[in-house]
């Protein structure tokens, strides 16, 4: 399959994150316990102003991409996880198996997810872990569904009886013959779920909930917020960071998007 | 010695009222290097004896008798050792072969696959030695290697299955309706593909089919199977020159050279099956006897009037 220019944006906004998010003493002029004087203007110094604790808001912007990405893709990870697995087993073995599964499944999707986060994270304390530990296993249920009616429609075909027929054991098949065409179906879910933690990120870190430590984009916003920024006007506190997270939910859903339809017009040939 | 041995095979399946029987007292062999057509309308349990010697039944069915592989049980088998003897020893073909390759897996590795999991031999042997059967079967070996199987034709996915099947050399092969809506071009290669396999005079085929002409031209025995029952079985030649069973002169009767006349009637539910002769609401020669009592298989033949 020939190369997709509509790839190339959401490509090269992911990668510019990713590397600023791997190395950001690279990129950021200040550490994050660098402080100077407190609400500057931007200046040459410090080119977005520095925040209420005197630190360089462009440096916190930089370090901020680090955890917003890293619960992000690490609650998508792990959901992808346990709902393809879910989805697979039950798909694949029907019967006590598959009731147990669905029936958690079924559980889990009544979970009213934000609400919990918000429990959970006043009883264990706000951690980045506990957060995407929470996310991950709260976002599975979709997947696991989805996952599960694949199976179950191909289960049946041609192809898996012949690859029994072949000498296939029953996890060789799932993996080899049944992963390969579940594929698309997770591949936009994934991208789903990590947008939608991104966001949740944001939004329990405004709501005051995030590990006040952890410098993430969400986090920025909330400061901005609790400590004046709106009121006096410094946009350039709270703008960026609210940019970023848009620019990054989108340049990964828009991925998602461009593959779908990528996929559909092959179909269609 | 052979080859493959049902003895007395029994198969049913949980029903709503009851358990249906599928496939009831069967006994077959097959010699190495014979091929044994199984004949018989839709529903007659054909299928379901290949499916039992594979043993690829759904669970709750019950199966009873024994089916001897090279004296080994098979159905003392566990899972495992089966995983082993499917491919390996017994290899399956079915109809409708552009259905039976995945079709998001380049077939380069659906045919390395299967070697490499039998240890036949590492990755690039396997290649290659699919590059070779490929080329053998008049394909370009470069570009189907490469090629997903929705960008073949039936006839293609035809010759790649074959290929798949002969790359781990199995003993025995069962094809299960192989020429179900084929065209007479894909049918004439089809024979052919199948005669070689028997050809070498080691490899056994299992023909299961509805279609007389095809078992002719195939088969060195034919069994004529009717509502999970034997009725019928004997030498191609001699069972074509002179079948004994009614049921076996109405499938003869039917075909278009022979005049294409049906035979009346319909095969009964298997849930509810005539008492007596299981043929003989059907059978123009049927009387008080056939409506009574279960014919035995005498001389090839179940029938109480040949």
């Amino acid at each position: 399959m020939k190369f997709d220019r509509r790839y190339i944006l959401p490509f090269l906004l992911i990668a510019v994150l990713l590397l600023v998010a791997l190395f950001p003493g690279f990129f950021a002029p200040y550490g994050t316990t660098d402080r100077d004087a407190t609400y500057q203007p931007p200046s040459s110094d410090h080119i977005l102003g520095t925040d209420n604790m005197g630190k360089d808001i462009f440096s916190l912007l930089i370090y901020g991409a680090r955890w917003t990405l890293m619960i992000g893709f690490a609650s998508g990870i792990l959901a992808i996880l346990v709902g393809t697995s879910f989805g697979l087993l039950a798909g694949w073995r029907k019967g006590i198996l598959d009731e147990f599964l669905m029936g958690t499944t079924d559980i889990v999707l009544i979970l009213p997810k934000i609400p919990l986060v918000i429990i959970l994270a006043a009883y264990l304390g706000p951690s980045p872990w506990v957060l995407i530990l929470v996310l991950g296993l709260l976002s599975w249920e979709s997947i696991a569904r989805v996952v599960r009616s694949k199976v179950m429609q191909i289960r049946s075909s041609n192809y898996i009886l012949a690859a029994r027929c072949l000498g296939f054991s029953d996890a060789k098949i799932m993996v080899r013959e049944i992963l390969p065409v579940v594929f698309p179906v997770i591949v936009p879910k994934f991208v789903l779920v990590t947008a939608a933690a991104m966001i949740s990120e944001a939004s329990l870190a405004f709501l005051g909930l995030s590990d006040p430590m952890m410098v993430s984009w969400g986090g920025m916003i909330s400061d901005a917020f609790t400590y004046s920024g709106f009121l006096r006007g410094m946009w350039y506190w709270w703008l960026p960071p609210a940019l970023c997270i848009i620019l990054g939910v989108l340049a990964i859903t828009s991925l998602a998007f461009i593959h779908e339809r990528g996929i559909r017009e092959v179909v269609q040939l | 010695m052979n080859l493959l041995e049902v003895a007395d095979l029994s198969v049913s399946f949980p029903g709503t009222s009851g358990k249906i029987p599928a496939v009831r007292n069967i006994s077959l062999s097959l010699a190495p290097g014979e091929c044994l057509a199984i004949v018989g309308e839709s529903g007659c349990g054909k299928s379901v004896i290949a499916q039992a010697v594979m043993r690829l039944l759904p669970n709750g069915t019950e199966v009873l008798g024994n089916m001897y592989y090279q004296e080994q049980d098979l159905t003392q088998l566990s899972e495992r050792e089966m995983e082993h003897i499917r491919g390996e020893e017994i290899a399956m073909v079915f109809q409708s072969p552009e259905r039976a390759l995945n079709p998001v897996i380049k077939i380069g590795r659906q045919l390395i696959q299967p070697q490499v999991l039998h240890k036949h031999c590492n990755a690039k042997d396997a290649e290659l030695r699919a590059k070779g059967v490929l080329l053998g079967l008049g394909l370009d070996p470069e570009w189907v290697m490469n090629a997903y199987p929705w960008m073949c034709s039936g006839g293609m996915c035809q010759r790649i299955v074959f290929a798949a099947v002969s790359l781990l050399h199995p003993n025995l092969v069962i094809a299960d309706e192989p020429t179900k809506g084929l065209d007479a071009d894909r049918l004439g290669e089809l024979e052919a593909m199948l005669a070689a396999i028997t050809s070498g005079g080691t490899t056994s085929l299992l023909l299961i089919t509805h279609d007389m002409e095809v078992a002719a031209h195939l088969a060195d025995r034919i069994v004529v199977m009717y509502c999970g029952m034997i009725v019928e079985e004997g030498a191609t030649a001699l069972l074509l020159a002179d079948p004994k069973h009614p049921y076996t002169r109405g499938l003869l009767g039917s075909l278009p050279k022979n005049g294409f006349v049906p035979i009346p009637g319909m095969s009964p539910a298997l849930t509810d099956l005539p008492k007596g002769c299981v043929f003989h609401p059907r059978c123009p020669i049927a009387d008080e006897e056939c409506q009574n009592s279960i014919p035995e298989l005498q001389n090839g033949v179940r029938c109480h009037k040949c």
